[in-house]
């Protein structure tokens, strides 16, 4: 069996989902219009030509397509035995499946008015447009007008028909403003709250923090601690505080955690603290995750916690673990358990003087630590017979054994 | 020798201690389709459809299509389809989807289906080539459709989210603790909510508003001047008549909240498209936008150019370079200057910019000289307009959950 070994190295990620701003863009489905007036002179010679045979007037363009109206003057189709006259429009270009919009009228020649109309434009269509298949293909009605009736009416003047004819071919655009987005930049809130903290401006509170003095807003103190709200404007509070004073905290300490109330994020480190060293970032964010924890700064507890898991080390977890059970950070203090309990560290921790801290201030720990040695034992006893992957979808939250899946 | 153990996006999940973690998450990215014209785009036919535009999310390009008939010959066009489709080369790619028809009478009962927040036992979709599409056959009953308040004035309006996943392995680490969001809005619009302790009153039209000075000042140019000079510090009520009370209140929750409040309207082409001119500046957000120009308010301003350019389509960039010139919108102008210049036939030829350019002369000039920068840019590829005359996508084979389909664009 070989020995395991894990690096006690960690660093974070996060699992937030990151988003992108919302685009939009239109389909806008329209007709293009086009009109075309077909006058047949010489009705009476044309009819007579037999079922079938038809006039056809010129071709006009209209949404990229040729089109034509036909005449038939002895009708279309052979049952309807000549009694009637039938009117199409077809489709005299090149083209599959066009889907148009069509209207045919036969004018009134006597001024009336009362033109005999034909349309699909203005009306509810309930299964859309005409589609036309191929060149050739036609719309209209085989029985357009009863031929007797149409001989003795006001629409043959001078032996001459009138026909309007309006297409409406169907149009599809998709437009969108492509990368027309205006960027909106990230808040400023935390900056210009920030900036005031700088200038001093209005202030109304002094704190009096290890020998140094700190100007403040009470509103925004109030505002982003609720400790400091009811420290100021609670019921047992003194709304005419002007100067308070800050106990068992040191000044720089106090310092990150003012920053924070107004910004909404920590300073630079390495400018507060003088050193870059892992060390004195972990002992300075131990302490401020004390303070706040003691001013309900929950979010500044997070970053806190954040900051000690990446730094969790031999010489430091021990008093990490401790802060971690005193001011209830759970995720802070599975994360150091975790890390104590492993073989390799276990004995390396309990040699440092923070571990005796732990033993002393918090002695339940050493039960919880005891119960993740065993649970890690147990663990690698299983993990360390299998030679391939194993995927932790059979594994619960308390660690127990992981099922290896055979690919 | 150590193992590796490969895991899901559970943070909290317990890790062996040979472990290594992969961290799982969705980039995600929305997009709106806006589809005018249904009762001609009907009628086309049985696996015909409408595209929306392109939009870029997780590094892939999509696109959303809309068959008004229906993809499968099966329902006989009794169905309206909606599928998001994988627009750009990529193999399998895995998503997390959301579709969400608009429930345009404001009653807010969208028809939304979506894959996030809620478990999926089968994990994310994969799409596994250019082509693929996931989304719903049957998205919706083609009758019931035409008489619901989904489709107004012949329009409706598709939202898309797509969460496209990635994965980055980190190795090896033990635990990392979630940092939540900023509260410092939230802290604020509590403050403002309640208004303890405030020491200023408003008076706006005869409605009153309690504020504080403090964050007035801190966020305000116009403001700090006022109320931290000497002469008017002691000032416990201020007077102002040239604003409306909603407006003001939307000032106020941008200082406090620093968003827009939810009462705006929503900005599409269509919205854009309707209102005429004088409408559009009595709407809310554009009176917005007129004060954050007055109270320096530049990211309440930069806020409402943002949500404004939704707006902007052929038929609307007129209206909206109108508004964009009166009231200072800088970057919103740029944006229909440009817009223009890649549209300028189908522009000019709108109702909308006849009746903008006898009113605003010096915009022609700066439009021409937008003309003359794309000119120089007109070869470069790609552009804002996409034309489908009805495309269309071989089906390349039924399914009848509806879901991943096997389909390759032409």
């Amino acid at each position: 069996m070989g020995t395991t070994r894990v690096c006690s190295e960690v660093s974070s990620g996060s699992s937030k989902s990151l988003s992108q701003s919302l685009t939009v863009s239109t389909s806008t489905t329209e007709t293009v219009n086009g009109f075309h007036e077909f006058k047949i002179c010489g009705y009476s010679l044309a009819k007579g030509v037999g079922v079938g045979k038809y006039v056809a007037s010129d071709t006009f363009m209209v949404g990229g397509y040729s089109w034509a109206i036909y005449f038939y003057p002895d009708g279309k189709s052979p049952e309807d035995n000549s009694s009637y006259v039938s009117l199409f429009i077809a489709l005299a270009s090149e083209g599959a499946d066009v889907r148009a919009l069509f209207e045919l009228t036969l004018v009134d020649q006597s001024g009336n008015g009362k033109h005999k109309v034909h349309s699909h434009f203005g009306r509810a269509l309930d299964s859309g447009p005409y589609t036309l298949k191929y060149r050739g293909s036609m719309w209209g009605y085989k029985r357009f007008f009863r031929r007797s009736s149409l001989e003795s009416s006001d629409y043959l003047k001078e032996n001459s028909l009138l026909v309007r004819c309006r297409v409406g071919v169907v149009k599809s655009v998709t437009e969108g403003p492509r990368y027309y987005n205006i960027p909106v930049p990230v808040s400023n809130l935390g900056q210009q709250l920030g900036n005031l903290l700088e200038s001093g401006k209005g202030c109304d509170v002094v704190f009096q923090v290890d020998g140094e003095t700190f100007n403040a807003h009470k509103l925004v103190l109030a505002t982003r601690s609720p400790v400091f709200n009811a420290q100021l404007f609670g019921p047992l509070g003194d709304r005419n505080t002007k100067c308070i004073t800050i106990e068992d905290m040191e000044a720089p300490i106090f310092k990150v955690l003012l920053h924070f109330i107004y910004w909404d994020e920590l300073p630079d480190m390495q400018e507060l603290i003088g050193t870059d060293s892992t060390l004195a970032s972990t002992l300075v964010a131990q302490h401020l995750l004390a303070a706040a924890d003691r001013y309900a700064l929950e979010r500044l507890k997070a970053i806190c916690e954040s900051k000690l898991c990446e730094g969790v080390a031999i010489n430091t977890v021990a008093t990490t673990l401790a802060l971690a059970e005193q001011h209830h950070c759970l995720q802070l203090k599975a994360v150091c358990l975790k890390f104590v309990a492993l073989p390799e560290n276990l004995k390396a921790v309990m040699q440092t003087d923070g571990f005796d801290y732990l033993k002393e201030s918090c002695p339940s720990l050493l039960t919880e630590l005891l119960q993740y040695v065993a649970r890690l034992s147990e663990h690698s006893v299983i993990v360390s017979g299998h030679r391939k992957e194993i995927f932790a979808d059979g594994c619960d939250a308390s660690g127990r054994r992981v099922k290896p899946r055979l690919h | 020798m150590s193992e590796s153990v490969i895991q899901g996006s559970n943070p909290d999940r317990v890790l062996s201690p040979t472990s290594s973690k992969s961290v799982t998450q969705t980039v995600n990215g929305s997009h709106q389709f806006v589809i005018q014209g249904y009762s001609l785009a009907k009628g086309m036919g049985i696996g015909k459809h409408i595209a929306s535009d392109n939009f870029s999310v997780g590094g892939y390009q999509w696109g959303i299509f809309f068959y008004p008939d229906g993809k499968n010959p099966e329902d006989n066009s009794s169905y309206v389809s909606v599928f998001i489709a994988l627009a750009s080369e990529g193999t399998e790619v895995r998503a997390l989807f959301e579709l969400a028809l608009v429930d345009q009478s404001g009653k807010g009962k969208h028809k939304v289906h979506s894959h996030f927040e809620r478990s999926l036992d089968g994990g994310p979709y994969t799409l596994k080539y250019r082509g693929s599409m996931w989304g719903y056959k049957r998205f919706f009953r083609r009758s019931i459709l035409e008489t619901s308040d989904y489709l107004k004035d012949d329009c409706l309006i598709i939202n898309c989210t797509v969460g496209v996943v990635v994965s980055e392995i980190l190795c090896p680490q033990l635990h990392s603790v979630h940092v939540p969001d900023s509260e410092l809005g939230s802290h604020f619009g509590v403050l403002l909510d309640s208004m303890e302790g405030s020491d200023i009153t408003f008076n706006i039209a005869g409605e009153k508003f309690l504020a504080h000075k403090l964050v007035l000042a801190a966020r305000s140019p116009f403001f700090k001047s006022k109320f931290f000079s000497e002469f008017e510090a002691n000032n416990t009520e201020v007077t102002i008549n040239d604003l409306e009370p909603k407006v003001f209140k939307a000032l106020l929750q941008f200082m406090y909240k620093d968003s827009l409040p939810e009462d705006v309207e929503p900005a599409t082409a269509h919205t854009f498209e309707r209102l005429k001119l004088s409408e559009i500046y009595e709407t809310l957000i554009v009176k917005v936008l007129a004060a954050a120009d007055k109270y320096d308010l530049i990211r309440l301003r930069l806020l409402c150019e943002s949500h404004i350019c939704k707006g902007v389509s052929v038929k609307s960039v007129a209206k909206i370079l109108a508004l964009a010139d009166r009231y200072n919108a800088k970057e919103l102008k740029g944006v229909c200057l440009k817009f223009t210049a890649e549209n300028l036939a189908a522009v000019l030829e709108t109702d909308a910019y006849q009746q903008m350019k006898d009113e605003c002369v010096t915009l022609q000039s700066e439009l021409l000289k937008a003309v003359a920068g794309h000119e120089e840019g007109s070869n470069s590829t790609g552009g804002a307009k996409s034309q489908s005359v009805w495309a269309q996508l071989s089906d390349g084979g039924g399914d009848t959950t509806s879901r991943h389909v096997r389909q390759r664009t032409t």
